[in-house]
């Protein structure tokens, strides 16, 4: 469809056969712009070019497009972006890093930690009910901590924390059992305790103190053990507590 | 375009007329619209503002297109498909040298053809400065406008052969024609202003060589 625009744009004059300049233009402007149109040469395609043009397309030379990379080379950015993304958004990098700080700070550290000391059975220990604890450290793995309880339905070793010492529990342990101490055992516990109130052995602490407390004669065993049902109502030693917060008449 | 061939009335000028009765296929047929239009297809690559350097390259990429898909080309029009693809295949290689210039320096200075030994150093000199100037004040405009500036100011077509390889009508042509022209004349005297149109060139050149 014709518009009043395309008829008044007719048919042009080309620049360098000598199309005037516009009215208002500038002669020298004109002059430049036909200079550089008529440095441009019309083209001229000559035979030997053509014919090497044509080799390279008989022969494929020309690379063809590789299109099945293309889905790899998105697959590839897809995953990159998502982890990324993902480092981003979550946790994991800082859990990395953590982990590698414990890595680094236990090559650096060259003193080995101070293992745990298994109770030893020419101790002598003294009666203990059926589900007393077991505080006893194997000496070749220290940081796992095995409960011959009934809570622990799977054989699976607890991990406990790097920092969390159980040296505390196991002296207190001896002192009670060994040295007949258990105004020591329950102050070592009671230190365990306030060094770590959640720790992996916790209950097992609470317990030593009931046993010290029981054993010491202290008025609080009661307290403990009320305390120790409250905190850990399905715990091991839950049979102690309740037989301790029992009348005499009935232990 | 299974038997079809490739019309007369197309032809660009100066080249061997196929009859249309002639039914060609498959490789003789691709020959002959290689034969035919293999130098309009580097003309209109030239207009389309893409250094000589470069041209055969896109030239080898259009034609092996046009191979690829000569089945389903209809024979109506074979400038106009030709052009489409050319100009894709144009839009394609900006793309990947633009992609391509973010890690390497980008080459201002391509050899452009064997230099004439009838000119003066001097000559051949500002010939080569007028060449890059146009280049430059040819890419500041749109890319239909100048390639038919270049096809009617320095190619040398008609308004009609303009027309039929871009695939618009006539007047279409004239229209984009004036426009261009009146572009260019503006982009001229900007020039002669003392705006330098190559500069953003060779500030790209530079700041990829990293100097």
């Amino acid at each position: 469809m014709q518009t009043r625009d395309d008829e008044q744009l007719g048919p042009l004059d080309r620049l360098v056969e000598g199309a005037v300049h516009q009215p208002g233009g500038d002669p020298g402007t004109h002059a430049r712009a036909v200079e550089l149109v008529q440095s441009l040469d019309p083209f001229h395609l000559s035979l030997g070019r053509k014919q090497r043009l044509l080799m390279s397309l008989g022969h494929g030379s020309v690379p063809r497009r590789r299109l099945a990379l293309r889905p790899i080379l998105v697959a590839v950015l897809l995953m990159g972006s998502g982890a990324v993304a993902s480092a981003a958004l979550t946790k994991w990098p800082s859990a990395l890093l953590r982990s590698c700080q414990t890595l680094v700070s236990r090559r650096a550290d060259p003193v080995p930690a101070p293992r745990p000391q298994p109770v030893r059975g020419g101790l002598a220990p003294a009666p203990v009910p059926a589900d007393e604890p077991i505080v006893a450290m194997p000496a070749h793995a220290p940081e796992t901590v095995r409960r011959a309880s009934t809570e622990a339905h799977s054989r699976r070793p607890v991990v406990r924390p790097p920092s969390e010492d159980p040296v505390l529990l196991i002296q207190a342990a001896r002192a009670l059992r060994a040295d007949r101490d258990p105004k020591r055992a329950r102050a070592l516990a009671a230190r365990y305790l306030d060094q770590h109130p959640r720790g992996a052995l916790a209950d097992e602490a609470l317990a030593i103190s009931i046993e010290a407390a029981v054993d010491h004669h202290d008025p609080d065993a009661a307290a403990l053990s009320a305390r120790y049902l409250a905190q850990f109502p399905r715990g091991s030693f839950r049979a102690l507590a309740e037989r301790t917060l029992a009348p005499p008449d009935l232990r | 375009m299974a038997g079809s061939s490739v019309p007369v009335d197309t032809m660009p000028p100066g080249c061997a007329p196929v009859h249309p009765s002639s039914r060609l296929t498959g490789r003789t047929n691709f020959l002959t619209l290689y034969g035919v239009w293999c130098e309009s297809v580097l003309k209109w690559i030239r207009a389309l503002g893409i250094r000589e350097a470069d041209a055969e390259d896109i030239a080898q990429e259009v034609f092996l297109v046009a191979s690829r898909r000569l089945h389903a080309f209809d024979g109506v029009n074979p400038a106009a498909w030709l052009y489409r693809i050319t100009r894709r295949q144009v839009r394609d290689f900006r793309r990947r040298r633009w992609i391509k210039n973010i890690f390497t320096r980008e080459h201002t200075d391509a050899v452009d053809g064997i230099p004439d030994q009838t000119a003066s150093p001097a000559g051949v000199l500002e010939r080569k400065q007028n060449q890059r100037i146009l280049f430059a004040l040819l890419s500041k405009m749109n890319v239909d406008r100048r390639a038919a500036f270049v096809l009617f100011e320095v190619e040398g077509l008609s308004g009609e052969e303009i027309a039929r390889v871009q695939g618009v009508p006539v007047n279409t042509v004239w229209k984009r024609l004036h426009v261009a022209r009146k572009e260019f004349m503006a982009l001229v005297a900007r020039y002669q202003r003392g705006y330098d149109p190559t500069a953003s060139i060779r500030g790209r050149a530079r700041k990829g060589s990293g100097s």
